[in-house]
């Protein structure tokens, strides 16, 4: 496997889905990597605080749609808390909402779940190093936000609540 | 021409509301024209509107004013002094009785021309007892439409015509006083005049409680479509985010697949049934998104209107009457050969519905007036989209009913970013315009 300059000690990492098929692929993905290991999985936003509260992770791979309690909404909590581990949003959507708030909210990076592994794993590295990541479609939003230009996607932001609304 | 002819097809359930008011504005300008015309006597159908009336209705009316007319004509027979002879008794059994008849038969056409036929029958009747009825009821139809100076004038006439007839023949007790007779007379056209206006009355509340009705469940079926698209798109909307967990769900488990080797058998075994799973799913899920947006197959969702259907929109607005000019660039560019680059959907949308809703109100409120529809612009520029009316042929141009229509069309403009103005226009008319962002590059650029 790929083992870019192992660490003295490997990134400690936490990873947040409801979907338990999602928690076990990305698990797969990231425990074939020397220098990283998985050290709690939560299944919704109050989960992921508890589980981040007790194992003290280096990084938190966090959905946004949850039930209870959603993946940003744990993220400001968590990163409020003293000395807090850093938020790799990993999601479904990447509308401008989403994007946008998750960075408010102080997440370090933002990436589509559909990214393929080896992409993924650079996105864990950096972030784990302190270096904002975002998958290029990212990019491009958070681009036209602070330009002040309308996106595209723009034109329907008043409907974007709607669909971001309706959580599952 | 198959062009319009798919376009008119296509967009039939929309105009299925509108068709039903067109059918009722088509009326209107008939109305109008009277109200123009109204001291001409012989202007079009009354201007109470009302309608033409049944065989069996018009019968009874005829009847009742022949038996007025034949109560009449008896007992002036009965007056008469026993062994009269001569001219007055002649008239009285041959031409009294062909008059009459003359007056019952011109009176059949009151509802047409209310004022020439009340005239007429008065002068006429003046020379017959039997049409003393036919003369009563063409002024009782007269007063339905309830304007008073008209009314008044052929009220006196014939007052002045009984007067006058009462000394044609003699009487066994001698001629009856003047004011007997003007006392008599007054009372009889009195109560014809007083019975029509009640009528005319009770015909225009039902009117405007019909028209209110028909607003209401307009608008209510508006309402309807509205809302079940909504759900519809609401549903489909949420079944595209499951959608889309599922196959990146997918992409997820046939990325770590790829990606390490080193996976134990059951581990493999567990992503590939993963993987297999999951594509059925969202197989299944596909064919329920697809069973939502076809749902109600009898009435079938139309293809989304675009700006090719505007020459459609234009050529039925001229079938109800309206004169329409359609001008502008983007019309042709896109309807006709394309070439400039399909615009985005929801503009393209929205424009036509501006188009649609600047034509009905036209054919609302401003019927016979010349109206130019403008659709002009360019990817980057933004698209110009206006439907300005020259002004009605009614000098009283009414309030929009609802503003129902205008209410839902900013709101569209407002989902495009754009701009909808409406209002007055300068020179008289109306003016319907709007200013839809278009960007230089197609909006799906982005997902």
């Amino acid at each position: 496997m790929s083992t870019p300059t192992p660490a003295c000690a490997p990134v400690r990492i936490v990873i947040v889905d409801d979907d338990q098929l999602v928690r076990f692929a990305l698990r797969l993905v990231v425990e074939g990597e020397r220098d990283m290991v998985v050290v709690g999985e939560a299944g919704d936003g109050d989960a992921a605080i508890a589980v981040v509260r007790e194992t003290r992770p280096d990084i938190v791979l966090m959905d946004v749609r949850m039930p209870s309690r959603d993946g940003l909404s744990a993220t400001e909590t968590i990163l409020g808390e003293p000395n807090p581990p850093r938020v790799l949003v990993l999601t479904t959507f990447d509308s401008d909402e989403t994007v946008l708030r998750a960075l408010r909210v102080g997440a370090l990076g933002f990436v589509l779940k559909d990214t393929p592994p080896p992409q993924l794993l650079t996105a864990v590295r950096s972030v784990a190093a302190g270096t904002p990541s975002l998958s290029p479609s990212a990019v491009s939003r958070v681009v036209a936000a602070a330009s002040g230009r309308t996106s595209a996607r723009r034109v329907g932001s008043r409907a974007t609540p709607l669909a971001t609304g309706s959580r599952r | 021409m198959r062009d319009t002819q798919t376009s008119a097809e296509v967009d039939q359930s929309r105009r299925g509301i509108r068709h039903r008011s067109d059918a009722r504005h088509a009326t209107i300008p008939e109305d109008g024209a009277v109200s123009a015309r109204a001291g001409s006597a012989g202007a079009g159908s009354a201007g109470a509107g009302a309608e033409r009336l049944g065989p069996w209705q018009q019968g009874w009316r005829l009847l009742a004013a022949a038996a007025i007319g034949a109560v009449s004509w008896l007992s002036t027979a009965a007056q008469l002094p026993e062994g009269t002879t001569g001219d007055a008794v002649d008239w009285l059994i041959t031409g009294d009785p062909i008059v009459g008849v003359v007056c019952l038969v011109v009176v059949a056409w009151r509802r047409r021309y209310p004022i020439s036929i009340a005239v007429v029958v008065v002068v006429i009747s003046t020379f017959s007892t039997l049409g003393s009825g036919a003369a009563l009821l063409a002024i009782c139809s007269l007063a339905t439409r309830r304007r008073p100076v008209e009314t008044g004038v052929v009220a006196l006439a014939c007052l002045v015509s009984a007067v006058t007839a009462s000394g044609f023949y003699p009487q066994r007790d001698g001629p009856a006083p003047l004011w007997l007779t003007i006392a008599i007379a007054t009372l009889v056209i009195g109560i014809a005049v007083a019975v029509g206006f009640a009528v005319g009355a009770r015909r225009q509340e039902l009117r405007s409680l019909r028209q209110r009705a028909e607003i209401a469940e307009r608008e209510q079926a508006a309402r309807a479509t509205e809302a079940r698209i909504t759900e519809r798109h609401r549903i489909a909307r949420e079944m595209h985010d499951v959608l889309a967990h599922r196959v990146s769900l997918v992409a997820m488990q046939a990325g770590v697949l790829g990606y390490r080797h080193d996976l134990p058998a059951e581990q493999v075994s567990a992503l590939a049934r993963g993987v297999a799973d999951g594509a059925h799913q969202a197989l299944e899920e596909l064919r329920d998104v697809l069973g939502v947006l076809r749902a109600n197959p009898e009435d079938p969702e139309p293809p989304q209107p675009s700006l090719a259907g505007v020459p459609a929109l234009v050529a039925d607005a001229r079938a109800i009457g309206l004169d329409v000019t359609l001008e502008g660039s983007a019309v042709h560019g896109f309807a006709l050969d394309g070439s400039a680059g399909e615009p985005p959907d929801l503009m393209a949308r929205t424009a036509y519905r501006i188009v649609q809703e600047g034509l009905t109100n036209a054919g609302k409120h401003a019927p016979g007036a010349r109206v130019r529809v403008t659709v002009d612009g360019a990817a980057g520029t933004g698209l110009h989209v206006a439907v300005r009316d020259s002004g009605g042929s009614q000098a009283f141009r009414p309030p929009p009913e609802s503003g129902f229509g205008l209410v839902g069309l900013a709101e569209r403009v407002a989902l495009t970013g754009g701009e909808l103005l409406h209002g007055p226009a300068a020179g008289g008319g109306f003016a319907l315009t709007a200013r839809l962002p278009w960007p230089a590059r197609p909006a799906g650029a982005d997902t």
